[in-house]
C-alpha cells in the first residue's frame, strides 16, 4: 500500500482545490495530443486534430480533456487504495480502448505542465514531489490490468 | 542529422533568450533532488541535502545548477549538431561521474516544469513545449551516445 505523510496529502488537497477542471483538462489533453502526436491516433473520430489551433478548439477534445481529468477524482478520493479503484478503469483501457500505456505517463506529464502554468510559483518543489508522486500511483493502477 | 522546423528553432531560440540560467538552473537542479530523491546520491559532496528547504538553500547546489544549465547554451548554438557537440560531455558523464542516463530525461523535466511556471499558458505553449521537449530530447540523447 502506498504510504503518504500528511504534508502529500495536504499538498494534493491543495492542487485539486485550486483546480480549474474546465481549463486544465482541455489544455492537458490538447498538449498530449500536440506534444505527443502519435496519441492523435485514439481519437480519430474527434474529427479535425489537423494542427495545433485545430486540436485547441475542437469540442470533443475540450470535452474529453474534462471528462480524463475527473477520472483523477477517484484517487484524490481514495489515495489510500488507489489500485482498487482504477481496476475497471483499467481494463477498458487495456481490452477495449487499446491504449498504449506508456501513454498514461505523457498525459500525465502534460497535465503536471499544464498545472505549472496555472500556479505559477506557488507550485513548490515538494508540492510537485507529492503531485509527481501521486499521478505515479495512478498511472501504476491504470497500468495493472494490462496483459 | 534532427530536422528542425522554422517555428521550432524560433521557439527554442525564443525560449532561451529569455531564461536566465542564473535563475532557472539552481532551480531545475534543486527540484531534481527533491522531485527524485535518488539523484542526491551524485552530489554526496554538496553537504546538507536534507529537507527541500535545505536543498534550495544550498549553495553548492545554487552553482551546479548554473554550470548544467549553462551546458544548454552550446546546443542552443548548435541546434544542427547536438550530437557532436556533447560527445565529450557524454564520455564525462559515463566514464567518469558514472550517471544512470535515465536521470537526464528527469531533470530536462524538471527544466520544463520551471519553464512551465515561468512563462505561464501565454508564452509556454502547446507548440513552444513541444519543440522544447524536442530540443530537450535530443540533448538527452546526445548525453546517453557515448554510454556502453
Amino acid at each position: 500500500m502506498v504510504e503518504w505523510t500528511e504534508e502529500e496529502r495536504a499538498f494534493i488537497q491543495e492542487i485539486f482545490s485550486k483546480l480549474k477542471y474546465e481549463v486544465v483538462g482541455p489544455k492537458s489533453l490538447c498538449r498530449a495530443l500536440i506534444v505527443y502526436p502519435w496519441t492523435q491516433r485514439y481519437f480519430a473520430h474527434f474529427g479535425n486534430l489537423y494542427n495545433e489551433d485545430a486540436i485547441m478548439g475542437n469540442p470533443e477534445v475540450a470535452r474529453h480533456g474534462v471528462v480524463v481529468l475527473h477520472g483523477l477524482d477517484a484517487a484524490l478520493k481514495n489515495m489510500d487504495n488507489i489500485k482498487s479503484n482504477y481496476a475497471e478503469l483499467s481494463e477498458l483501457h487495456s481490452e477495449k480502448l487499446h491504449v498504449d500505456p506508456d501513454n498514461f505517463k505523457l498525459m500525465a506529464d502534460c497535465i503536471t505542465v499544464v498545472i505549472a502554468t496555472q500556479m505559477r510559483s506557488s507550485f513548490t518543489p515538494a508540492m510537485q514531489a507529492a503531485w509527481y508522486k501521486f499521478l505515479s500511483v495512478v498511472v501504476s493502477a491504470l497500468s495493472r490490468q494490462y496483459h | 542529422m534532427v530536422e528542425w522546423t522554422d517555428a521550432e528553432r524560433s521557439a527554442i531560440t525564443g525560449l532561451w533568450g529569455k531564461i536566465s540560467v542564473d535563475e532557472m538552473g539552481p532551480q531545475a537542479l534543486a527540484r531534481l533532488l527533491i522531485v527524485f530523491p535518488w539523484t542526491q546520491r551524485y552530489f554526496a559532496s554538496f553537504g546538507n541535502l536534507s529537507s527541500p528547504a535545505a536543498i534550495m538553500g544550498n549553495p553548492k547546489v545554487a552553482a551546479h545548477g548554473k554550470v548544467v544549465m549553462g551546458g544548454l547554451d552550446r546546443a542552443v548554438k548548435n541546434l544542427d549538431n547536438v550530437k557532436a557537440t556533447y560527445a565529450q560531455l557524454s564520455k564525462l558523464h559515463s566514464e567518469k561521474l558514472h550517471v544512470d542516463p535515465d536521470n537526464f530525461v528527469l531533470l530536462a523535466d524538471c527544466i520544463t516544469v520551471c519553464a512551465a511556471m515561468k512563462f505561464g499558458p501565454s508564452a509556454f505553449t502547446p507548440d513552444v513545449q513541444e519543440a522544447w521537449q524536442k530540443f530537450l530530447c535530443v540533448v538527452v540523447a546526445a548525453l546517453r551516445r557515448q554510454y556502453h
